[in-house]
């Protein structure tokens, strides 16, 4: 970097300024000059503290004439008799000096720590995965000697290994682990983490007792299931569907919370990874709780429950759109020509919603101001994609006896470009009697649908 | 007269003192708010699996979009790095935005991509589409690429955006390295909130300047050799981990860097995209989100992600240093001026009385009234009237709560994540924020305060940086005075 003599120039008086102003805070206080009535402190020499008063008399009045004053009593003196902003000031920079200190230190010990545990850890961790290999997959070794594993931390990482390796591990090996697990009495350090008080500890602990299948704290895990944390409430919940025989998803029957995506997800992968076999979820699709009816529905969709279908159907007309999407995407794997007509109807009722609330929202707009968002209503968004879904779960089972239906949701022009363009492909999978639609759709098409229908001959 | 004098000191004196203690209290409670919100957030996803994510068919889908302009020299690992990003249903959208140099022709050969014939709807207007590539391999079907002609960053996303199929979009800046697991991390966020839709996320922006990066993936994590992207690990620090995690909790996040974030791809085109005529695009989508959803009544929130998911390259040189923090200012002055009307309005709850105050001043006013001070000490040092003596204290307190509080940003570092495991680069850091406040800081306010000129004279351009990353002509000029040391246009801190 070529630094000219302006730049130069400006550096050094950016420097000098630096003496009073900067910094973090951008703040201006920094060059906050001064009232002249202020008393300030320079500690170094009694000339010094002489300055910082009127006159000589006024300072021999605060300080007394006693030269034999320690340097301390005179700091007392001065900081007894100084202005409060000035007390005010030199308590703050006490503080922060010492805590600057302390910061120091602090930082420079806990990284000092940090390292140290960190190397020593990494050791442990090595060695017990060796030894745990040797123990797995040597048969001539029936018992194993763990170093240090009388220390609470080691015998956490010890857990964490084991835990490792039992989530990767099926059968014989799995469960040799698990008994070793039971055998050095580490199922007891996780049914104290289950008990303990700290949530991130009881959710770590859960998360343990289920993996290792420890199934002694069921029953005070199932209270947490409808915890109000929803961090233990999620742990829960995928503990009881591994631990709980019998009734896996018994929880749901109560649970007064909405469950969340991150919840559904979690009790997801536990039934496949674990291969929990549900024989139904359709119990759940009559819950008060309408996540858990959508959580079901996902179920449904996912290990295409066909023996559901009717009962899906019914909810193709819930009152709660986030419902009739799900109930709708849920029908698209069973690929069956059962639920076509109401799906149809379903699009009718949707469109007409979809208009209410556009005619609605043209109606607002009028008395309204333009103003810097002209964004549209966010209430349109899910008949949209209750519609798109209607027409995606469709694309399987279309036949040509849809045609017409197809033709007029292509022709629609409130439809997005999205969902005509999917009626589009599915008419070029009819065959002759598709491109005859679309053949006959051209005839009357305005440029965008025109280009859309090009597209699609071009792409058959 | 000289009364009239002694009452505007008074004020003027007074007043600063007020706005700083007000500036320093803010400090201290964003550091509160975010040692305790940091702390849920630790304790929280330390015994996560994400890779329940990975395998989900009920995870979102996202689209990862990637202006790129002028990229030709690393283009192909960026692309490599973003491809290999741990994640199922996602896609990877390059938008070459009317690079000069041979971006396209590299890419073309690497990904052996191909003109593909797609229609899809543009709901958002750009600049003209010349052509969209897909890859004959198998192995990249994840990638498109969008060449189009020049429009400027927020030009080329608004057109990743209207490619999208996906949930949500993810935006990144193409020579950003981010962590395999960075979509897993920013995506669960998204899933666990039930009553408040979560329409954005950012994520931690970290310095790569001196990093080890192999294949477009950090090998090794070190501090910046240099001062000047040093001093910018500690300012990213205090920023990311003491402010933004305090906002994310008060919900008052007007900003998601523009170098990495997660958006609700439906909410993104309803307020119709970035806005093409603006330097300081992000924060300006964001604030108009926020907008929108208060004005749909609609419950929402901006988090962000502590972790440090996205690591890039910052301004090595004071000059292109210059250029990034005046273009800031402009950014924000240009959000909170357009939407003016959020100032302490109460029908926006968080984003109008705390949000858009807090950032109208402290963040744009706060320079100006420092500067103000730097006047009016010059005046009043010619006139030879200052208390010397109170002027050191105050000096004192003013350096000594700076550096304080940088520490304490170590510190959350250091019990948080801490990326950098040396002892040497901890006493590095620690003596740099003591240095900071002399050597850094002065420039910061005359960038900020050159960004407030140019803005009101009407200069909106992004200098001759373009609008990501920086020309040849700079970049070959910064490399010349800092040898290895890349630097880029990144995501603004505040």
């Amino acid at each position: 970097m070529v630094l000219s003599g302006k730049k130069i120039l400006f550096t050094v008086i950016a420097v000098f300024f630096i003496q009073m102003t900067f910094n973090i805070t951008r703040s201006s206080a920094e060059v906050v000059p001064v009232f002249r009535e202020q008393v300030v402190l320079q500690f170094i020499s009694s000339d010094n503290i002489l300055n910082l008063f009127n006159s000589e008399s006024e300072a021999l009045t605060v300080l007394g004439n006693n030269d034999s004053q320690s340097i301390w009593q005179r700091i007392r003196t001065v900081y007894i008799e100084a202005p409060l902003k000035v007390k005010v000031l030199l308590v703050i920079l006490a503080y922060l000096l010492i805590s600057l200190l302390v910061l120091f230190v602090v930082i420079i010990v806990n990284r000092q720590v940090k390292s140290r545990r960190w190397k020593r850890d990494q050791v442990l961790k090595q060695e017990y995965q060796e030894q745990l290999a040797d123990f797995l997959f040597n048969d001539e070794i029936q018992s194993v000697a763990f170093r240090g594993v009388n220390n609470i931390k080691n015998r956490q990482i010890l857990i964490d290994e084991l835990r490792f390796l039992h989530s990767n591990l099926y059968g014989e090996a799995a469960s040799k682990l698990r008994d070793l697990y039971f055998d050095m009495d580490l199922h007891k350090d996780s049914l104290r983490k289950v008990y303990n008080r700290r949530w991130h500890t009881k959710s770590k602990g859960f998360r343990e007792v289920a993996q290792m299948d420890v199934k002694d704290a069921n029953d005070y895990i199932l209270s947490f299931t409808n915890s109000k944390n929803p961090n233990i409430r999620v742990e829960a919940q995928v503990a009881m569907v591994k631990l709980s025989e019998e009734e896996p998803l018994a929880f749901l029957n109560d649970l007064t919370y909405e469950l969340s995506d991150w919840e559904m997800i979690n009790i997801y992968d536990t039934l496949v990874y674990h291969q929990i076999n549900i024989d139904s979820f359709e119990p759940w699709l009559d819950s008060d709780n309408y996540s858990v009816i959508m959580f079901a529905l996902r179920m449904i969709m996912l290990f295409k429950h066909v023996q559901t279908i009717p009962r899906v159907k019914q909810l193709l007309f819930h009152e709660y759109p986030e419902i009739r999407l799900a109930a709708t995407k849920a029908l698209k794997p069973m690929e069956s020509v059962d639920y076509i007509p109401e799906l149809k109807l379903l699009y009718r009722d949707e469109t007409y919603r979809l208009q209410e609330i556009l005619r609605e929202f043209e109606e607002k707009d009028k008395d309204k101001k333009p103003g810097l968002i002209e964004a549209k209503s966010l209430e349109d968004l899910l008949p949209r994609r209750i519609r798109y879904e209607i027409i995606e779960s469709l694309d399987p089972v279309v036949s040509a006896d849809d045609l017409p239906f197809l033709a007029d949701v292509i022709r629609d022009p409130d439809n997005s470009f999205k969902i005509r363009m999917l009626a589009l492909q599915m008419l070029t999978s009819l065959g002759q009697e598709g491109n005859n639609q679309l053949d006959e759709l051209s005839k009357d098409a305005d440029t965008t649908l025109s280009n859309m229908i090009i597209n699609v001959k071009q792409n058959q | 007269m000289i009364e009239f004098f002694r009452t505007l000191q008074f004020f003027i004196e007074n007043g600063i003192i007020i706005i700083t203690i007000f500036i320093f209290g803010s400090y201290v409670a964003l550091a509160g708010f975010s040692a305790l919100s940091m702390l849920q957030y630790i304790r929280k996803n330390s015994y996560i699996d994400y890779k329940v994510l990975l395998s989900s068919p009920l995870a979102p889908s996202i689209s990862v979009i990637a202006p790129a302009y002028n990229e030709g020299k690393t283009i192909i690992d960026n692309i490599r790095s973003l491809m290999s990003l741990h994640y199922n249903d996602f896609e990877v959208i390059i938008v070459n935005d009317g690079s000069t140099d041979d971006t396209m022709k590299k890419v073309i050969k690497a990904y052996n991509l191909e003109p593909v014939d797609v229609i899809y709807e543009q709901k958002i207007g750009t600049k003209p589409i010349k052509a969209i590539y897909k890859s004959r391999n198998k192995a990249f079907n994840k990638l498109v690429v969008i060449d189009k002609e020049n429009g400027g960053k927020a030009d080329a996303l608004n057109a990743g955006t209207n490619f999208s199929q996906k949930e949500f979009i993810s935006v990144v800046d193409v020579d950003s390295v981010l962590v395999e697991d960075a979509l897993l991390i920013m995506a669960k966020p998204f899933l666990e909130e039930t009553k408040r839709k979560i329409i954005a996320s950012g994520g931690v922006i970290r310095i790569a300047n001196s990093c080890k990066i192999e294949e477009g993936r950090i090998t090794e994590v070190k501090l910046p050799k240099r001062f000047i992207p040093r001093v910018q690990v500690l300012e990213y620090t205090r920023s990311f981990l003491m402010g933004r995690m305090a906002w994310s909790k008060l919900n008052g996040l007007l900003l998601v860097s523009g170098a990495f974030g997660m958006f609700n791809r439906e909410i993104v085109l309803k307020v119709g995209g970035y806005n093409t005529n603006l330097v300081g695009e992000d924060m300006e989508l964001i604030v108009r989100m926020r907008r929108y959803m208060s004005e749909q009544k609609e419950k929402y929130r901006v988090i962000y992600i502590p972790d440090p998911l996205c690591w890039t390259e910052v301004p090595a040189s004071l000059k292109v240093l210059g250029r990034q923090r005046d273009r800031w200012t402009r950014g924000n002055m240009e959000s909170l001026f357009m939407h003016f009307r959020l100032f302490f309005n109460p029908k926006y709850k968080s984003l109008g009385l705390l949000g858009h105050p807090y950032w109208f001043f402290f963040e744009w006013f706060a320079p100006i009234m420092e500067f103000i001070g730097i006047i009016y000490f010059i005046i009043i040092a010619i006139l030879g009237i200052p208390n010397w003596p109170f002027f050191f204290l105050l000096l004192a307190v003013v350096y000594f709560f700076a550096v304080t509080l940088s520490h304490w940003a170590i510190l959350f570092e250091e019990l948080s994540f801490h990326r950098y495991k040396r002892k040497r680069e901890i006493v590095i850091m620690l003596f740099t924020a003591m240095l900071e406040p002399i050597f850094y800081h002065p420039f910061i306010l005359m960038f900020s305060i050159r960004g407030n000129f140019k803005y009101f004279i009407g200069e909106k351009t992004w200098g001759s940086m373009d609008r990501v990353g920086f020309s040849e002509e700079e970049k070959k000029e910064d490399e010349d005075e800092n040898n290895d040391e890349m630097i880029t246009e990144r995501g603004q801190v505040a």
